[in-house]
């Protein structure tokens, strides 16, 4: 073979300040989250916990149909009942609210509440405000709307073949087609040519959602006299994009201050909730007083704009008969639904890993992105990332198959080398670094792969059918902003920002206690857990010495906020920055204090002290001098009262797109490794699946909290579970209907693994503070492909082919009867 | 979404067949018929209360009938719009066949599209709920005729006529296409 492509990037150099010794006693223990005690004992505040006065409540008349002209709204019945406030359609908000925030380019135009046509079942048609929810609900009853069907957009043939009436957006778009456009990443011909063997499967990732315990809320209030606006929101990114949210309510951003509440889970479905953002802010103008929101269950299944990737793959693999991988090449079209919030964005997103962690040379992608007339996609923990896992694996494990290699071995042989990182792939993206032998070696004796296939050898030969799947995913973490846009058409790529900042703000006040405010809100992960420990690492205090909360829209700065796993490297980037500057005037303040030197002190529990003395204040002592003992210090500006700071951290290692586009750059360089070994016993009679046993062996680099990173893994893992053989959002018809979890089933502890058992490997990344690098999504990117493996083995005597999820009973049952009556 | 199902009613075929051209014994026997109105030879307007469970909702049908070979046979086309709830349209056919003497044999088959809400609550459970209600239906029609056509004790509806038309099969798919609605209604508290 010739030698490897690399794609010419100037790569920065490290940033890191705090190497992996430098953490001391705080950072790599488990200790309680900090946010535990007021989440489990039912005190933390939520949207539906904050009332304020004189407050109405919206209900949301949804469309019935998938896709229909609006001739006409008759909504004086529902005026008429006693404690209805006001009914508003998507017309009468039009006065209000301008365009909707959309990260595609060219924009698809999404209103808050649908104004002449509904795209999908579940649209806001109109908005009914009352006294109470009860009878918001009860009058959207006597809301008559006269619809005017058109015909429905189902799936891709359709997307693919519209014309006229079958246009979802008509006036800007000529075609369902929304995207079209092929990618070379390296010598993809040659590759393939000098190949021994090509195999290719055709997959279907089926449409699934996130399921937060709590849906998507705000809470708004308008104040006429000062013109603001207030909204609490369980939304994420209020002080990346939020302001955008007053451009759309007409007011200058400095009269919209977005209060972020705790969320009750996201997994990517909360991102950026304009929509409600914008509809409780505009409601609560029209009828001059506070309004809130909450979607109800089907609210949130039908319109959440959370549906996540709706894939089919056409994808070969050119390999050596050896084994030796050589390329990728893949079509794909994806069914977005009825608007494009993020454009390609989760196809941007495949290419920070779309070739695993094997060392392919070149990679050819071809995407298409049609509408139809269903949700959204929106962001789904993996963000399109697991699902290009799952394709390379099936890919793996058909070579496999053709070429008679044990898949392990098959895997082993390809795995990139820990010597060769930084790892650049044909893509651009940069794997910073990684021991991959070791997380498979790991996983296969904690597994007993062995014994796991002597075990399902006997038991063949009872006629049982046991399988076993091993797969190596990556797990790329902190995006930088350059993957909102480089997908784009070159002449119009949109607003191609490159800034992805955290931000922190620290203060120690007089009594010596910290505290610690995050500019992006809580999202059901663990930031002030993280915070507490590393500040309670670098300032040599105790964690009850640490307070940490959240801005607002209006105090907080420059943070993206909580999603594709970035946030405890970027806001440990951020605090140490931050702590630096509060330690030099620790150290300022101490040095007059203790008539000496700064460089002669240091931290130690809790103390400054003196290198070589005995000599030592407590941080209490110097915060109460630095606070109120202004005349005891030199009249020089860097004697200042108090002890704050703030921190702004950016992407640590990220560069451009080529301009051509002949690479994406390193866009996702922190990635994580993950090998996720199943057994599963397959009943073939009622296509039910037992696992038998379930490792999954991570290395997120250094963990700040190894609990916290148990927990993200056991639950990526279970939504991967449910990803992989229950969850669907099926639409027929144009009807959703599975819209309720009596129907959108999720797995219950009855469907998971009575244990799965987590490994750890700790490969620090030399490009982030202490080598920390992101884990809240690998679960969800390796468990499919592991039990679609491990269901593919089982069902060997059958001959059965699996690639699709989700691989429900009655989808198991169905391909064995195919196989069976072929 | 298919339904079908039948029903022996105990009454000669004739009996049945005037009751079923009575909106009286019809208004009675759907479950929360609020009003019968016949628009036009085959075209008729029901509006019902579906209550069932904790909610109810005010839903209305509107059908037309067609194919009919009286007194044997009919196709029924029959939309009904629940506002927020959704809406149920389709066509069924119906036919009624002596059985024995004293008892007629009533078959539907259904076919129906359903939207909104209802859909989204899944078609498996609104089957079983329709089954449930035309269940009901059939029971308080069986009481009717048994007493020849005279209804026993239920709360008059209005009910509005054109002049002997014989055209009530349809009443009754309208009371099926409300049921399927009110099916929704009744799975909605999972």
């Amino acid at each position: 073979m010739n030698e490897r492509y690399v794609p010419k990037l100037d790569l920065p150099g490290s940033k890191q300040r705090m190497k992996p010794v430098d953490a001391k006693s705080w950072i790599g223990r488990s200790i309680n989250r900090v946010e535990d005690s007021r989440l489990l004992c039912g005190t933390g505040k939520y949207i539906a916990d904050i009332s304020l006065p004189r407050m109405a409540h919206v209900a949301l008349l949804r469309s019935p149909f998938p896709h229909a002209r609006i001739v006409s709204i008759d909504k004086s019945e529902a005026l008429n009942l006693p404690g209805v406030i006001d009914v508003i359609t998507g017309s009468d908000l039009k006065d209000f609210v301008g365009p909707s925030i959309t990260f595609s380019s060219p924009a698809v135009p999404q209103d808050v509440i649908a104004i002449d046509k509904v795209r999908h079942v579940g649209e806001t048609v109109a908005a009914v405000i009352a006294d109470d929810r009860y009878i918001a609900e009860d009058a959207l009853e006597l809301v008559y709307v006269d619809y005017e069907e058109l015909p429905v957009v189902n799936d891709f043939d359709d997307a693919l073949n519209s014309s006229s009436e079958q246009l979802l957006h008509p006036d800007s778009f000529s075609s369902n087609v929304i995207y079209d456009k092929e990618f070379t990443f390296g010598p993809v011909d040659n590759d393939f040519n000098s190949a021994d063997i090509v195999v290719k499967r055709k997959i279907r990732w089926n449409r699934s959602s996130p399921q937060p315990l709590e849906t998507v809320g705000a809470l708004a209030s308008y104040d006429a006299g000062t013109g603001k606006f207030t909204v609490y929101c369980n939304t994420n990114m209020i002080n990346y994009v939020a302001w955008l949210c007053a451009t759309s309510l007409g007011v200058s951003s400095t009269h919209l201050n977005i209060i972020p509440t705790l969320s009750g889970g996201s997994f990517g479905s909360k991102q950026l909730l304009h929509k409600v953002v914008i509809l409780t802010a505009a409601i609560s103008r029209i009828i001059n007083r506070p309004v809130k929101f909450i979607e109800d269950r089907l609210d949130n299944m039908t319109n959440a704009d959370s549906h996540a990737s709706d894939r089919e793959y056409e994808a070969s693999l050119a390999l050596k008969n050896d084994g030796t991988v050589l390329s990728l090449s893949y079509d794909v079209i994806d069914d977005y639904g009825a608007y494009f919030q993020f454009g390609v964005g989760s196809h941007g997103n495949t290419f920070s890993q779309v070739t695993g962690p094997y060392r392919i040379n070149s990679v050819r992608a071809h995407v298409v992105a049609v509408l139809t007339n269903k949700c959204q996609q929106g962001a789904y923990r993996g963000f399109g990332s697991e699902v290009s896992n799952f394709v390379l694996e099936r890919l793996m494990d058909e070579a496999a198959h053709v070429l008679n290699i044990d898949p392990v071995i098959l895997r082993q042989k390809n795995l990139i080398d820990k010597s060769e990182f930084p790892y650049i792939i044909p893509t651009g993206n940069v794997y910073d670094s990684g021991d991959y032998q070791k997380v498979l070696s790991n996983a296969l004796s904690m597994f007993g792969y062995e014994k796991w296939r002597t075990y399902q050898e006997e038991k063949r030969k009872e006629g049982r059918h046991v399988g076993i799947g091993v797969v190596c995913c990556q797990e790329r973490s902190v995006y930088s902003a350059t993957e909102f846009w480089f997908l784009n058409d070159l002449d119009n790529p949109g607003f191609e920002l490159t800034s992805s900042p955290e931000s922190v703000f620290m203060k120690i006040d007089p009594a010596g206690n910290l505290f610690i405010r995050l500019n992006s809100p809580f999202w059901g992960n663990s930031p002030e857990t993280v915070a507490t420990q590393i500040a309670a690492d670098l300032l040599t205090l105790d964690p009850s010495c640490i307070d940490v909360s959240y801005s607002d829209q209006s105090t907080g700065f420059d943070s993206v906020g909580p999603g594709g796993s970035r946030y405890t490297v970027m806001i440990a980037g951020a605090l140490c920055t931050a702590v630096a500057k509060l330690k030099a005037k620790l150290l300022k303040v101490a040095s007059h204090m203790l008539e000496c030197d700064e460089d002669q002190l240091f931290l130690i529990d809790g103390s400054v002290c003196e290198i070589n003395g005995n000599r030592k204040k407590t941080i209490s002592e110097v915060a109460m001098a630095a606070h109120y003992f202004r005349l005891s210090f030199p009249d020089e500006d860097n004697y200042t009262s108090g002890i704050q700071a703030t921190a702004v951290y950016d992407h640590p290692f990220t560069t451009l797109p080529a301009k051509d586009r002949s690479h994406v750059g390193s866009f996702y360089p922190m990635v994580g490794h993950a090998v996720h070994a199943v057994a599963v016993e397959v009943d073939p009679n009622s296509g039910k699946i037992d696992f038998l046993d379930y490792v999954a062996v991570h290395d997120c680099g250094t963990m700040i909290n190894p609990k916290t990173v148990d927990g993200q893994i056991l639950g990526a893992t279970v939504q991967g579970i449910g990803t992989a053989l229950y969850e669907h959002m099926r639409y027929e018809d144009g009807q959703l209907t599975t819209a309720s979890f009596a129907d959108y089933h999720m797995p219950t502890s009855m469907e998971v693994p009575d244990l799965i058992r987590v490994g750890h490997v700790e490969t620090p990344s030399p490009y982030t503070e202490f080598g920390v690098k992101g884990s809240g999504e690998g679960g969800r990117m390796a468990a499919p492909p592991a039990i679609a493996q491990a269901i593919e083995d089982a069902l060997t005597p059958y001959g059965v082919k699996i690639n699709e999820v989700p691989l429900t009973p009655q989808k198991i049952f169905q391909l064995i009867n195919d196989s069976e009556s072929r | 979404m298919e339904i079908c199902d039948s029903y022996i009613i105990p009454a000669p075929r004739n009996v049945v067949w005037k009751a079923l051209n009575d909106p009286v014994v019809l208004g009675c026997a759907i479950p929360g018929c609020k009003s019968i109105e016949q628009l036009s030879a085959d075209t008729y307007e029901a509006t019902v209360i579906a209550k069932i469970g904790p909610v109810s909702a005010k839903f209305k049908g509107v059908l037309r009938t067609t194919d009919a070979v009286v007194p044997l046979s009919y196709k029924i086309h029959f939309e009904g719009s629940g506002g927020g709830a959704g809406f149920a349209k389709g066509s069924a056919n119906v036919s009624l066949v002596d059985e024995g003497d004293d008892q007629t044999k009533l078959t539907y088959t259904a076919s129906a599209k359903i939207g909104g809400r209802i859909a989204q609550v899944g078609g498996r459970l609104v089957d079983i709920a329709v089954k449930k209600i035309s269940d009901e239906f059939f029971q308080a029609f069986c009481q009717a005729v048994a007493y020849e056509g005279k209804p026993t004790s239920c709360q008059p509806v209005e009910t509005i006529a054109l002049s002997d038309t014989g055209h009530r099969w349809g009443v009754i798919a309208a009371g099926i296409s409300i049921l399927v609605i009110g099916g929704y209604v009744a799975w909605r508290v999972f």
